[in-house]
């Protein structure tokens, strides 16, 4: 089976409320505060070490029960800035990717900077969402 | 039947895969975008090979889909040559920077021009009037070169006032010089109208003076003569209607800087050097959209100290004129204090000194996206455990150098 190294879009940063240990490395992350900047549409976004999925995009890779990939809940906000420039953009929720499979063996999996890798059916399934501004690389 | 029923559903499957097919096509795609140099349309080898030997050109470089054309970022890695102006940024398509690549090349070929910038034309074109002067005023003693043209000349010098003279004698030497350095730097594989340096200028300014020889004042001469004619000729259309053109780019684009009078003067004269003239209106057209060159000293990212934590009131108390119309953004990114806590402290990050302007009327989502992207790249290579302030501030200072220019107020 293929497998891509992803380099999703970066729409905002880690917000203060995010608690990580950073005497390892990537940081290990246990409560995640996202606060969207610049958001260019895409359904799969990033903050080292973060990567976080839309609702819809949670939803289909639910339901294709891909592995490698738990959910959980993120303090998701929209920075000053946003609003001020998208007063009237509607923004969809997003949930945290939690990867926990092995890279190159399981649908979602991290290399050993963080860095994501896929399999070709998740990127397929991702794919049929918005993925406009994804760094996409065969590994 | 069955057979029927099989070839009515391809049917329909063909028409569904079209149908998906040229939806896909016509999806709209967002008009700039970040490439990599690799991937800039019709790159050749020579610049790929250059990069990182001849020149840097910063990465991702901006990309306009609609115009075909980029703004470069660009350092030149062969310092001595090029004095103060190593750093350069400048617009155009993957031509302009074969271009740039063969200008290096051509002043490294030759001795060190820092410093004699300028004078090369001026000192040209100066002999030039001089030696067609002289001719003027005694055409006895170089008739025998004119040939069949003295007549004309002996006509127009005698019927036309001396101001006159002197100025149709200035402006088509000019242009004679012009299409000379021209010919030169065509031959060094550049283009005279794209030179970005005065160095690669002086370079081709001094081959220029040195290939004029006695020779150049017998062959201006027999131009001067329907030089003149066309100089008076009311309509612009008479000299042909690409001169027309050519001659309208280059006032709207001498308008805004992107080129020398010189070349605005000799975009007038085009049909008595119409291969030059032809050869700068493909110029000229292709780089109508280009971002003008400029010359710019790298910025340093520095913190200061803020007197209150609404950051955008300390931009704006700096700035007024620009409330509403950017978007404040820090250099060191705010979320650097949860990434490495105690390293900041928030009034330094907080300070004019690290605030940025990126304006609205650009597409400052984007902008704002890729230079978030550099940062997430920075965090992936650098542990917490080796972070300092300075590796901070650098990584501050090389993003001010690609996207400073697109800043307001801009950094380069």
């Amino acid at each position: 089976m293929k497998f891509y190294v992803l380099d999703p879009e970066v729409a905002g940063e880690l917000g203060k409320n995010t608690v990580m240990d950073n005497s390892v490395h990537p940081p290990k992350v246990s409560r995640l505060h996202y606060e969207l900047d610049a958001w260019l549409g895409d359904d799969l976004i990033q903050s080292f070490p973060c990567y976080l999925a839309t609702e819809r995009l949670r939803r289909k890779l639910e339901t294709a029960s891909v592995n490698g990939v738990a959910f959980a809940p993120v303090e998701f906000c929209l920075s000053a800035n946003f609003k001020e420039r998208h007063p009237s953009k509607v923004v969809p929720g997003f949930a945290w990717l939690k990867i926990t499979g092995c890279a190159n063996k399981d649908d979602f999996g991290v290399e050993a900077d963080g860095r994501l890798v896929v399999s070709e059916r998740a990127l397929e399934l991702i794919k049929q969402l918005t993925l406009k501004h994804c760094d996409i690389s065969l590994r | 039947m069955k057979t029927k029923r099989a070839l009515v559903v391809v049917c329909l499957l063909i028409l569904c895969a079209m149908g998906v097919f040229f939806w896909w096509k016509t999806q709209p795609q967002p008009t700039e975008a970040y490439i990599q140099l690799s991937e800039l349309p019709g790159v050749s080898q020579k610049v790929l090979a250059a990069q990182n030997n001849l020149l840097r050109v910063d990465e991702p470089i901006l990309f306009n889909r609609k115009t075909g054309m980029a703004l470069f970022v660009v350092e030149i890695l062969s310092r001595k040559n090029f004095g103060n102006e190593r750093f350069l940024t400048f617009g155009g398509d993957a031509k302009s920077l074969q271009n740039f690549v063969a200008e290096i090349t051509l002043v490294n070929a030759g001795p060190s021009r820092a410093g004699s910038v300028g004078e090369g034309m001026a000192q040209g074109v100066e002999s030039l009037i001089t030696g067609l002067w002289e001719l003027l005023r005694h055409p006895i003693d170089t008739i025998s070169g004119l040939g069949s043209a003295a007549y004309g000349l002996a006509i127009y010098v005698k019927d036309t006032p001396i101001a006159q003279v002197k100025a149709d004698t200035s402006n088509l030497v000019n242009a004679y010089y012009v299409n000379e350095a021209c010919v030169i730097t065509d031959s060094h594989g550049a283009d005279y109208f794209e030179l970005k340096t005065d160095s690669g200028r002086a370079a081709i300014h001094n081959e220029t003076n040195w290939k004029l020889g006695g020779q150049a004042v017998i062959e201006l001469a027999t131009f001067l003569v329907p030089f003149s004619k066309l100089k008076y000729a009311k309509e612009v259309g008479q000299v042909g209607k690409k001169v027309a053109e050519a001659a309208n780019t280059a006032r709207r684009l001498e308008k805004v800087g992107a080129i020398s009078k010189e070349a605005a003067k000799f975009s007038r004269v085009g049909s008595l050097f119409p291969r030059m003239v032809g050869k700068m209106t493909d110029t000229l057209s292709r780089l109508k959209d280009a971002a003008v060159p400029r010359r710019f000293v790298p910025p340093v990212a520095k913190l200061g100290k803020a007197a209150s934590a609404d950051y955008k009131l300390t931009f704006f108390k700096a700035h007024p004129e620009l409330e509403g119309k950017v978007v404040v953004h820090h250099a060191v990114e705010q979320q650097a204090l949860t990434r490495y806590p105690g390293l900041l402290k928030e009034e330094e990050l907080h300070s004019l000194e690290n605030l940025r302007g990126i304006p609205n009327s650009q597409n400052a989502d984007l902008h704002l996206s890729q230079i978030r992207k550099e940062w997430n790249e920075f965090y992936r290579n650098n542990p917490a455990s080796g972070m300092t302030k300075q590796k901070l501030l650098n990584k501050a200072s090389e993003i001010d150098r690609r996207y400073g220019g697109s800043f307001t107020p801009s950094l380069i």
